[in-house]
């Protein structure tokens, strides 16, 4: 999929603005929106913000144009500066204020407030304002001032404590769940309050809280504890309790099986290895039964059989003639094998993005979703730091070459 | 503040979905006040069994099981046996009036039972429409059928978590794209749908790829290795910018407090609350450079502090010095100890006539103005016959009677 390819078709979020002070936990609140069409605005202060260090870094060399994670968190937003602890920068911040339908952030809870930037200040200047706050705890509450992060999200909320191996510590996901969790949640808030605000036409506060969003992440465990008073078993490893329910090795890496032993998915399997002669003993009667087959050492001696009949197989054949045979199973891919997946290219997955700076075209992730009448897509790379301050300060807001001067001077933009 | 309307009033979903990706995704717009209907039927259950075949031991599944009640409050419930013409008569006259259509079901299926975008839009031209394909359309693996467990495998996300020692395993026992991304990404994107709806008149099909969505979670590592070449490592709970990171063995069975220190003046903070001034003073940790390089060295001297604490005090304690830290909660600590998840009613009961009580969650986000309906529990399969395709569909008492005995209800 060519960038910025001519394309007359409108965004579903066309004219929404959405001003963006979030920081690395709230980075993919504004993509998303961003993706849809909305304008939205990166505002950072002038030495950029913390996520402009994030790594990977192009080339592995840190920069504040170089932060991949910036890179990729910031497409098709508008970059300014603007330093909210300076009163120049506060009052240009509250002139964008009426411009705004969305403000973004992640600063501890009252820290805007303290600089006279709270929700209730935006809301006496834009009664429609809505303010996405995104914070590890929330706004209230006894831990409300505690400091959080990626590894505090996942452990605080519940989904570290199963993840990893029964003989080793809890270990993080690795990707940022608890980050993109927090931060879709955000997005989805926002759009629900400008739905409200079409209804009443008063804007609102969305308090996010980082914690709060990974039990959805547990699916049954928590009303399982809630009614039988026992904890799961945490942290299983590759163990997963019946037969042909994890990794198994083929003969390039692993791949994930999952046999759920619907109807006729048991023949379905034996047949397959006994065409080739694997079966081993598995064609016996007494395997057809579930129940029989949810014994420890009958399922260990599944997976064995199983083992030693899929490790012939590439990663790429093993998951292709499983699903031909409806058996789900997934191969483990890194970023190069997804690279290289021909199902994505054939589906135009990826956008190359173009970056005149480096004089270099780089490939990134797609969308999440096709949308019929309103495409996603990505129409411009990550903002410079304060690439666009003239054309929204002095362009928008009609602010004198004198003035932002002046601005710069006092380090406020 | 005041508390309005819920922001969805109005708006009316018939949720053709199983399991967990599409129900989560009707449930977040039902919590906010959309009527959602879940059209279920008998046969299926029986052979596939969807989100009610798992529950309490000892009890029929059907109204009990986990998924059903965690994923289904604040719905209603209708059987409708797709596989027959007049069955599929009903479900196009109740999407006639209904607004949004989510489905999880497989390409095929959903056209072999009617219910395909373009059959429908012929009877609801503005129909929001949500499909969430494994692969999608088009494509050699369109016709993969999935589990989230070979989605996130093959979205890369095992091989960017956990212990590059060990086989790169599952990162958490949860099928996890399914109760994320997937979701609510397709939140996102039906109320993106709506705002353009409502601005123009125009209904649209939205595909959610669950491979592509997932994929869509791992950003930075896809563009370390389109940029740079590289693959980006299993860092167990290491982050390039702080350390120590990671989590220590804390008093209690199987109880532990995470600990992240990003700066300087935290790593004092830490050294000083743990009574080892000594270590901030050692240039082996001087700065977040060496105390990467010597990370595993901080194990013990921080253990020894937290081990004779519960994951709680040492949490006050380390965050009343400024570190950021947080117990490694499990399900008895998040139910009955935080004080925070208690503070925002994270989990609530609600009457169930078989299960008596049952648990319900709400999301990680609050409305200022408009919080969420107070949760109904997960409708009994078929309650809601009567309401449905009635008062909605306008069917005639009789109608409704003819189609219960002649199994089209069922």
């Amino acid at each position: 999929m060519p960038l910025g390819a001519p394309d007359a078709s409108p965004s579903a979020l066309d004219g929404l603005r959405v001003l963006d002070l979030a920081g690395p936990m709230g980075a993919y609140c504004g993509k998303l929106l961003a993706d849809l069409g909305a304008d939205v605005l990166r505002i950072e202060p002038p030495t950029g913000d913390p996520s402009r260090r994030l790594p990977p870094y192009y080339q592995d060399q840190p920069g504040l144009e170089r932060s991949l994670f910036y890179w990729h968190f910031n497409t098709n937003k508008r970059g300014l500066t603007l330093d909210i602890t300076k009163p120049a920068g506060q009052d240009l911040f509250l002139r964008l204020i009426p411009t705004a339908d969305v403000v973004i952030e992640t600063y501890a809870p009252g820290y805007l407030a303290s600089l006279g930037l709270g929700y209730e200040d935006l809301d006496a200047i834009n009664s429609g304002i809505i303010v996405t706050s995104i914070t590890p705890f929330g706004q209230t509450g006894p831990y409300s001032h505690y400091l959080g992060g990626e590894l505090i999200g996942q452990a605080a909320g519940g989904l570290l404590w199963m993840c990893g191996w029964p003989d080793r510590r809890p270990v993080m996901m690795g990707g940022g769940p608890a980050m993109h969790q927090a931060s879709a949640e955000g997005a989805a808030g926002a759009l629900l309050a400008l739905e409200f605000r079409e209804l009443t036409g008063r804007g609102q506060q969305v308090d996010v809280s980082v914690q709060a969003c990974m039990p959805l992440t547990l699916m049954a465990s928590m009303p399982e504890y809630h009614r039988l008073g026992v904890l799961r078993q945490p942290r299983v490893g590759n163990f997963h309790g019946s037969a042909l329910n994890g990794m198994f090795a083929c003969s390039d890496g692993y791949a994930d099986f999952r046999f759920r032993g619907r109807p006729g998915q048991w023949t379905n399997l034996v047949e397959w290895l006994a065409s080739e002669g694997m079966a081993e003993d598995l064609e016996d009667e007494k395997y057809r039964d579930a129940v029989f087959r949810r014994q420890k050492e009958v399922y260990e001696h599944i997976d064995e059989v199983f083992q030693r009949f899929i490790v012939r197989y590439t990663r790429e054949e093993a998951m292709d003639l499983s699903q031909r045979k409806g058996l789900e199973v997934g191969a483990v891919y890194t970023a190069e094998d997804i690279l290289a997946d021909p199902q994505l290219q054939e589906r135009g997955f990826f956008v190359d993005v173009p970056n005149e700076h480096l004089g270099r075209t780089f490939r990134y992730p797609g969308g999440p979703y096709t949308l019929s009448e309103t495409p996603w897509r990505l129409r411009r790379r990550a903002p410079i730091l304060g690439e666009h301050n003239d054309e929204i300060y002095g362009g928008e807001l009609g602010l004198t070459e004198t003035e932002l001067r002046g601005l710069r001077a006092d380090g406020a933009i | 503040m005041a508390e309005g309307p819920l922001p969805l009033a109005g708006l009316r979903v018939v949720d053709f979905s199983v399991l967990a990706a599409g129900p989560l995704t009707s449930k977040l717009l039902a919590d906010y006040g959309a009527e959602v209907i879940i059209v279920e039927s008998e046969t299926s259950i029986a052979s596939s069994g969807g989100g009610r075949q798992a529950g309490p031991p000892g009890m029929s599944p059907i109204n009990t099981a986990w998924f059903h009640n965690k994923y289904n409050p604040n719905k209603m419930s209708v059987t409708l046996d797709l596989a027959r013409p007049e069955g599929q008569d009903v479900m196009r006259r109740l999407v006639a009036v209904s607004d949004v259509f989510v489905a999880n079901r497989t390409p095929q299926v959903l056209n072999k039972l009617g219910v395909s975008y373009d059959a429908l839009r012929e009877v609801k031209p503005d129909l929001v429409y949500l499909t969430m394909p494994t692969m999608g359309e088009g494509g050699r693996r369109s016709f993969y059928g999935g589990v989230s467990w070979g989605i996130q495998a093959m979205a890369g996300l095992n091989m960017i978590s956990g212990f590059a020692d060990r086989m790169p395993t599952s990162p958490s026992p949860y099928s996890h794209p399914d109760v994320s991304c997937n979701p609510l990404h397709a939140v996102v994107a039906i109320l993106a749908a709506l705002r353009y709806r409502r601005r123009t008149g125009k209904g649209q099909m939205i595909e959610l790829a669950q491979y592509e969505s997932t994929i869509c979670w791992t950003g930075p590592a896809l563009l370390q290795y389109t940029v740079n070449g590289k693959l980006m490592e299993r860092t167990e709970n290491r982050h390039p910018l702080a350390a120590p990171h990671d989590v220590y063995r804390c008093e209690g069975d199987d109880k532990w407090c995470a600990i992240s220190v990003f700066s300087d003046d935290q790593w004092r903070a830490l050294c000083e609350t743990i009574g080892r001034a000594d270590l901030a003073e050692a240039p082996a940790f001087a700065s977040l450079g060496a105390r990467q390089q010597h990370e595993a060295e901080l194990r013990d001297p921080i253990e020894a502090w937290t081990a004779q604490r519960a994951p709680e005090d040492a949490t006050a304690q380390l965050q009343r010095a400024g570190v950021p830290a947080a117990p490694v909660n499990n399900f008895e600590q998040l139910l009955r100890v935080d004080p925070q998840l208690k503070e925002r009613e994270l989990w609530t009961e609600v009457e169930h006539p078989e299960l008596g009580t049952a648990l319900v969650e709400r999301w990680g986000f609050r409305l200022s103005r408009a919080p969420a309906a107070p949760h109904q529990r997960a409708p009994l399969l078929g309650e809601h016959t009567d309401y449905v395709f009635q008062e909605l569909v306008g069917l005639t008492e009789d109608e409704v009677n003819t189609y219960l005995v002649e199994g089209v209800f069922r």
